[in-house]
């Protein structure tokens, strides 16, 4: 097995953790504190065989907004911070400004280590990006509120850009730009 | 001749296979979860869905000299209550009339009960019967419904002295 498979996976396991334990805290939260009444019923059609369900739709769309929240935020947090960490570290190589404001801000351990890998980063995008689509979808078919499904919108085009712009700086230190040596 | 370590090479389509799981578990869980509306069904502890809605109750009608302004009123799902006018009878008499029938269209045996009650304090002895049995209407009675078995039911009132005004009686059935 190739160390590169071998990574992805050992990288994919916490996202795909997450991605589950934030939606269904969302759901235990949600209950907890509108002290909501749940069912569960076992069905053979469709894919799947258990389902979750509430006697009122306002219920239904407040249950299932909160916990998309809460699945979006728990992606995007280590997301964003590794997107801004490996743009700050490289940020320090190239402007002695950056090295200033970091240790004004008291953040150079961010700065000491590079752990974030382009991999790191594009496997938590691609999660956040999955977790954004289905909340966008569900917002669509009515089931969310809508200005969760703008935040999870603006997290998926941001998800993206943030793979595209970790991509062009592993990029260019394999093949630096020209402006930059000349 | 070396041999060639082929254990890495046979567990790496394995490995992208988790990889993918890893993508569509997540996924598909989080559809999943996604909580949907849907109405109550009414079950008993073993998880079987109780054959009230299965019972249909029916007004017989008609027009009729003591049974009079009869009404039948879904209050919901399980509960109905039928009403009629008794009007002013001679003594050591009785009357009956078929007011309702009840048909259990579902496959499981139903029970049904009822009461009754009136808006006076009359010594009328109001029964219902259903094939050969009598139900007193102060009292609970249960009736059972085989599967597709269908019955009517006669209200009958007697008295042994006559009774010179109206009377309302209220039947409540639970299914």
């Amino acid at each position: 097995m190739s160390k590169l498979l071998r990574r992805i996976l050992k990288i994919s396991v916490w996202p795909a953790v997450l991605m589950i334990a934030g939606k269904l805290f969302g759901i235990i939260i949600a209950n907890i504190v509108y002290k909501l009444d749940f069912f569960i019923d076992n069905q053979i059609e469709g894919i799947f065989s258990i389902q979750l369900y509430y006697t009122d739709s306002n219920t239904t769309i407040l249950v299932n907004s909160i916990s998309n929240l809460f699945m979006i935020i728990i992606l995007a947090v280590p997301t964003i911070y590794s997107i801004i960490k490996t743009a700050i570290y490289e940020s320090t190589f190239q402007n002695p400004r950056t090295i200033v404001k970091v240790t004004k801000l008291n953040i150079m351990n961010w700065i000491t280590k590079d752990d974030t890998s382009f991999l790191l980063i594009f496997i938590w995008c691609s999660f956040l990006l999955v977790a954004s689509l289905i909340v966008v979808a569900q917002t669509i078919q009515g089931i969310n509120y809508s200005w969760i499904g703008i935040i999870a919108g603006v997290l998926a085009i941001f998800s993206i850009w943030g793979t595209i712009k970790t991509y062009e700086i592993e990029i260019d230190k394999i093949y630096p730009r020209e402006k930059e040596l000349y | 001749m070396a041999k060639q370590n082929l254990l890495p090479k046979l567990f790496e389509p394995l490995a992208i296979a988790v990889l993918l799981a890893l993508f569509i578990i997540p996924t598909l869980t989080v559809i999943n979860l996604s909580p949907i509306t849907r109405e109550l069904k009414k079950t008993n502890v073993l998880g079987v869905t109780d054959s009230t809605q299965n019972i249909v109750v029916t007004k017989v009608g008609g027009i009729h000299d003591i049974f009079q302004n009869e009404e039948l009123e879904k209050q919901d799902d399980t509960e109905y209550i039928y009403s009629t006018d008794i009007m002013k009878r001679e003594g050591k008499k009785a009357y009956s009339k078929p007011i309702m029938t009840i048909k259990n269209t579902g496959t499981t045996e139903a029970t049904l009960s009822f009461y009754g009650y009136t808006d006076s304090t009359t010594k009328s002895s109001h029964t219902l019967k259903i094939d050969k049995d009598s139900y007193n209407l102060t009292d609970t009675n249960k009736i059972l419904l085989k599967p597709g078995e269908e019955k009517v039911i006669y209200l009958y009132t007697e008295s042994q002295s006559s009774i010179l005004f109206n009377e309302k009686l209220n039947i409540v059935l639970y299914l």
